[in-house]
């Protein structure tokens, strides 16, 4: 039993030998490093590899720069979660720094819990944070953020039935 | 929401969200938790859909709430998403933006997929051993996540192992030697049967019938035979003894080992394994003897859990493994 070999037909590998330096080029010149470049070519095409469109692509370029935009935002979103949460963690009243294996570990929980949210608008996404992470009641919420009861038990319902449907959907 | 999850919303999973929410509060009475004491009780569904919800809102969290201070880091963080606006513009193009919100962040597991399994010849994927019957008549045998490229012409029979490993029974053939070439060094059959792995910035090779000439990049060459184990770097030649019935029991679904580290035995099972394990330091030094399934990973944890004073704890698609 063997895969077969992806040929010099195989669309990717067209595609690849095609785009991929002109792709490193276009992902270096936003990166600024072209390490991160060959990396996040690297994972573009990893990507395409799902596509069902791959053999018949009208613009080969245009598609590709659709996914690595996807990929470039993970990857920034990554970045700036990260540093956004390591200065909250050294600005605590009492200066928090985990080392590299916990870190490892939280920043994975981060990137979790940043994807299980997405698509949420600003306040749901506060609200529930709000009240799972820091244990707030409902009441100090609306305190806080300076809103109804009645709204931030609205954003906490819509949260965590969004939390749920979610779940549901990396289950199957 | 599309209508299908809507459908997911069960009146018992609408149930389970109220009592989440009004659990939450901060505001519940004991009228309350008797009421909900009472739901519970009355039906399995609800007990189900309880279990459901809770999980679905805890499990992601949990990992922040270990660390002190890290809740309100992690609200900080999190309540914003999307990029700076600096960058929002360097993305600017279409609708992009509204469909990459809800991307998973699945990358860094995908990572270990190596491109080049793309362009190579065989390849096994995670948790997959593959047998493959090669044009000459050898037999291969790939461990999970290997990758491999096979050169075959009149003259010489070429297999580049990019990475993981395999075994090979070789059809003869006196006309075309075949060799095993990994990044350190070729592996030159000189009989029949063996097996080449890639470790970091090592192979090893073991032999189960006759033998095999090993000559890494610094030219260094030795004759491995029969029951024989040899690791080699691009400059080193390490002879490791018999411990070929160890390292070749993945051929059957077995890790077997005799005082190697956790940290090494948990290596072997990462390729069986989606999602991330993650060892401590300390834990990974503890010693480890024993057998353990590969094709059942979990199950393989769960003794070694069993054994050892460690505890296995998964997140989500992270299993953690510490000291207990």
């Amino acid at each position: 039993m063997s895969n077969p070999r992806p040929s010099a037909q195989h669309p990717l590998h067209l595609l690849y030998a095609e785009h991929h330096h002109w792709l490193r080029g276009w992902l270096a010149r936003r990166l600024n490093s072209h390490a991160d470049a060959a990396d996040l070519t690297h994972d573009t095409f990893l990507r395409t590899l799902t596509s069902p469109h791959l053999g018949q692509l009208d613009e080969p370029r245009a598609f590709l720069c659709m996914v690595a935009k996807r990929v470039l935002y993970t990857f920034w979103r990554r970045g700036e979660l990260e540093r956004a949460y390591l200065e909250a963690l050294a600005n605590l009243p009492e200066p928090v720094a985990p080392c590299e294996e916990t870190l490892a570990v939280l920043r994975e929980a981060l990137e979790a819990v940043d994807a299980l949210l997405a698509g949420l608008p600003a306040k749901v996404r506060h609200a529930f944070l709000l009240n799972r992470l820091e244990g707030l009641t409902h009441q100090q919420i609306a305190d806080q953020m300076q809103v109804s009861l009645s709204s931030v038990e609205r954003w906490v319902r819509r949260a965590v039935t969004h939390c749920y449907l979610a779940q549901l959907g990396a289950g199957t | 929401m599309s209508g299908r999850s809507l459908a997911a919303l069960t009146p018992a999973v609408r149930e389970a969200i109220e009592w989440s929410v009004r659990l939450g509060s901060g505001a519940a009475t004991a009228a309350d938790r008797d009421a909900f004491e009472q739901w519970q009780a009355l039906d399995a569904s609800h007990r189900q859909a309880w279990q459901a919800v809770t999980q679905a809102t805890h499990t992601p969290l949990n990992p922040l709430l270990e660390v002190p201070g890290s809740a309100s880091a992690a609200t900080r963080a999190l309540r914003s998403s999307g990029l700076s606006l600096q960058r929002r513009r360097l993305l600017r193009g279409g609708s992009v933006l509204l469909l990459m919100l809800g991307l998973p962040a699945l990358l860094t597991v995908q990572r270990r997929m190596p491109l080049d399994a793309v362009f190579s010849d065989h390849y096994s994927g995670t948790g997959e051993r593959r047998r493959i019957q090669l044009a000459d008549g050898s037999v291969l045998l790939l461990n999970a996540r290997t990758t491999v490229e096979v050169a075959f012409s009149a003259e010489a029979r070429v297999i580049h192992l990019r990475h993981g490993e395999l075994n090979i029974q070789v059809a003869r053939d006196p006309h075309r030697p075949l060799e095993v070439v990994t990044a350190q060094g070729r592996v030159r059959a000189l009989g029949t049967r063996f097996s080449v792995a890639t470790l970091d910035q090592r192979s090893a090779v073991s032999v189960q019938q006759h033998s095999v000439q090993v000559r890494n990049r610094a030219g260094q060459s030795i004759v491995v035979d029969s029951g024989q184990t040899l690791r080699f770097a691009d400059d080193a030649l390490s002879p490791l003894g018999n411990e070929q019935g160890r390292l070749d029991a993945w051929m059957e679904g077995r890790l077997e080992v005799d005082d190697a580290s956790l940290g090494s035995v948990i290596d072997a099972l990462r390729p069986y394994r989606y999602g991330v394990l993650r060892v401590s330091p300390a834990a990974a030094q503890l010693r480890v003897f024993g057998v353990f399934p590969l094709d059942d990973s979990d199950r393989a944890l769960q003794s070694l859990a069993q054994v050892l004073p460690i505890s296995v704890e998964a997140f989500g698609p992270i299993t953690l493994i510490d000291l207990r």
